[in-house]
């Protein structure tokens, strides 16, 4: 997969949290931030979807990991997926998805971070603040495979 | 008669349609640009409190989810009868100003600049290639939205969505921390989009004939303040002719006496029009470049010398051709920065007093701003609890509908020869309909993303091409 724990590293939660499952990022980083070390190194982020002006927080990282609910449904309630380095002719209004964003930095910055997306398979999306008890469960797991990739060193 | 259509338009929010009909000549004779979607967020408010109408109405959209609180409101001070307190007005207007300049920067430096900085080179390297030609460009779109999204974070406490602006006035106050270290970065700001005009002047200079694209004579309507200045949050509606004739100024809440709407069966979204000069005289546009066209001045120093200069390209201060309108965008941003640092700038702004309230409730209010893409009307009648009996929302595309119709119809005058469409065709008429920055989501009063497919027919009913993309 080739994830560093050595790399300097930002971790993007995406997602409504008004939308229950929708929320799992969120739920993700505010476990992460009450477990990661002061001084570790990495950084965390929270946003509804992801927007350019993203591009300027992520120029300065070497890797970056998105966090984010699918409607897919995976065997194991979670994925780790490396992103694809070649991306698709740029499509965007007002959002974008993790690989155009990686690629926009490129463009702009010249800089080439690599990204990886955990997608946690939502099971609802309607109005609500709380993940259902099984996304739940695999944010948790998604929790625990972060702090067991990057060690004691940031966790 | 042969008919083209394109289906479905691209870089723009939402989905739709352009149809265009061929005569026996295979010329021109009807162009239709079809909104898909339907929504029916005015039904969905009726039997709500109007006080919880600025949370509701901010989801029509999540680009001017600000504006659609702010009409919202001041709908709803309106039913109170309650002036805010001065604190809470200045707060609102920086809000407003933030969401202005977050999508204009948005539209200009990411949606519509490979229209003016590419052409036709987009066919062959996609946006991309824009980029990696002018980094430097894009860097400043990033900055620029960057510093507005902050702002409205501090201010708001959210990205979009926020519960800040109810009736009677603000949620938040904003620390003198937060004015001072948005105040930091303003005049970087300013310096960016003083380097977006000064491209776009150029780019003026060198392809005049590009900005000719989808001219054609119209009314313009938007805010203007007693001194008729460029206004976002108050003051009086202006109607003003092609000619440069004011029409009419009125109060906002006298809408109805001006304003008309009507329906066609081929498109979800209505087609509003200038009462006294029924349809089809009486097509008038908002946005940017309507809001220009009213206006006398701006009172801000950049742009208001910017503005001067731009009037002098049209006649009698009325600038025609829809390309324009990304022009006059920029000019906007100028205006809004410049307002942005004045207003931090003032100790006001932190005040405290940020809210006043009734509970003695008028049957119905009118509540009106200019959202980036134009006027914005919210119309509500309550019972006298207050609940939500009708509602009406005036959108700006909607009102920009007819306007991008013509425009479709002049661009494909001058393109279209024959039966068949070229890419070349197909990317003048998103050009042309991108002049608008259409949120056909809000038009519709309905979420999605705007592909575009285009189809010819002829006078049989035949199609005889199509094009789509997205």
């Amino acid at each position: 997969m080739g994830l560093s724990a050595a790399k300097n590293t930002l971790i993007v939660g995406c997602g409504n949290p008004h939308r229950r499952d929708d929320g799992v990022g969120g739920y993700v980083i505010a476990q992460l931030e009450s477990k990661l070390k002061k001084g570790s190194k990495i950084k965390t982020l929270v946003v509804h979807q992801l927007g350019l002006e993203l591009a300027d927080e992520i120029k300065n990282f070497d890797q970056v990991i998105f966090v984010d609910a699918t409607v897919k449904q995976h065997k194991k309630s979670w994925k780790l997926a490396k992103l694809a380095s070649e991306g698709r002719e740029l499509k965007f209004s007002h959002y974008l998805d993790p690989s155009t964003l990686l690629r926009l930095v490129e463009a702009i910055y010249q800089k080439k971070p690599i990204g990886y997306v955990f997608s946690v398979s939502g099971l609802s999306f309607d109005f609500g603040s709380t993940l259902s008890p099984k996304v739940q469960k695999a944010a948790d797991e998604v929790v625990e495979e972060i702090l067991r990739l990057f060690g004691a060193q940031n966790a | 008669m042969k008919e083209t259509i394109i289906k479905p338009v691209t870089r723009i929010a939402g989905h739709a349609k352009v149809t265009l009909k061929l005569d026996e000549n295979e010329d021109i004779k009807d162009a239709r640009l079809s909104i898909l979607e339907f929504y029916g967020f005015e039904k969905v408010c009726e039997g709500k409190p109007f006080w919880e109408m600025p949370m509701i109405t901010s989801r029509v959209c999540g680009v001017c989810s600000m504006s659609h609180q702010h009409a919202s409101a001041k709908t709803g001070d309106a039913i109170m009868g309650v002036d805010i307190p001065p604190a809470a007005r200045a707060l609102r207007e920086l809000a407003q100003a933030g969401e202005v300049l977050q999508s204009h920067a948005l539209h200009y430096f990411y949606l519509s600049a490979p229209d003016f900085l590419l052409g036709d080179q987009l066919l062959k390297g996609g946006i991309f290639s824009i980029i990696a030609n002018k980094p430097d460009v894009a860097a400043k779109g990033i900055k620029i939205r960057k510093f507005a999204r902050d702002l409205l974070f501090r201010l708001t406490g959210e990205g979009t969505h926020s519960v800040f602006m109810v009736p009677g006035g603000v949620n938040n106050t904003l620390s003198s921390k937060d004015r001072d270290a948005l105040l930091s970065g303003i005049d970087e700001v300013i310096a960016d989009i003083q380097f977006a005009l000064d491209l776009t002047k150029d780019l003026h200079l060198k392809s005049k004939a590009e900005f000719e694209l989808g001219s054609f004579p119209s009314g313009y309507m938007g805010l203007v303040n007693e001194r008729g200045e460029l206004e976002f949050c108050n003051g009086k509606l202006r109607l003003r002719s092609n000619t440069g004739k004011t029409l009419e100024e009125f109060e906002p809440k006298d809408y109805l006496s001006f304003v008309e709407e009507y329906t066609e069966d081929w498109s979800y979204v209505k087609f509003p029009y200038y009462k006294k000069l029924g349809r089809p005289g009486g097509i008038y546009r908002v946005g940017p470049l309507g809001r220009l066209n009213v206006v006398d001045k701006i009172n801000s120093l950049l742009a208001g010398e910017e503005l001067k200069e731009f009037k002098e390209l049209g006649r009698n201060g009325i600038v025609e051709e829809s390309f324009y309108y990304h022009y006059a965008r920029v000019i906007e941003m100028l205006h809004i920065a410049e307002r942005i640092k004045s207003l931090l700038s003032d100790d006001l702004i932190c005040d405290t007093r940020i809210r006043t309230t009734s509970k003695d409730f008028q049957p119905e209010g009118v509540g009106v701003v200019e959202a980036p893409r134009g006027t914005l009307f919210h119309h509500y009648k309550v019972d006298e609890t207050g609940k939500i009996k009708k509602v009406n929302l005036i959108i700006p595309t909607t009102q920009n509908n007819p306007a991008m119709n013509r425009a479709i119809m002049e661009v494909a005058k001058s393109h279209v020869k024959g039966q068949k469409l070229s890419e070349e065709f197909l990317n003048r008429i998103e050009a042309a309909i991108r002049c608008y920055d259409p949120c056909l989501s809000c038009a519709a009063h309905a979420l999605g993303q705007m592909p575009l497919v285009v189809e010819l027919v002829s006078h049989r009913g035949e199609v005889l091409d199509g094009i789509k993309r997205g």
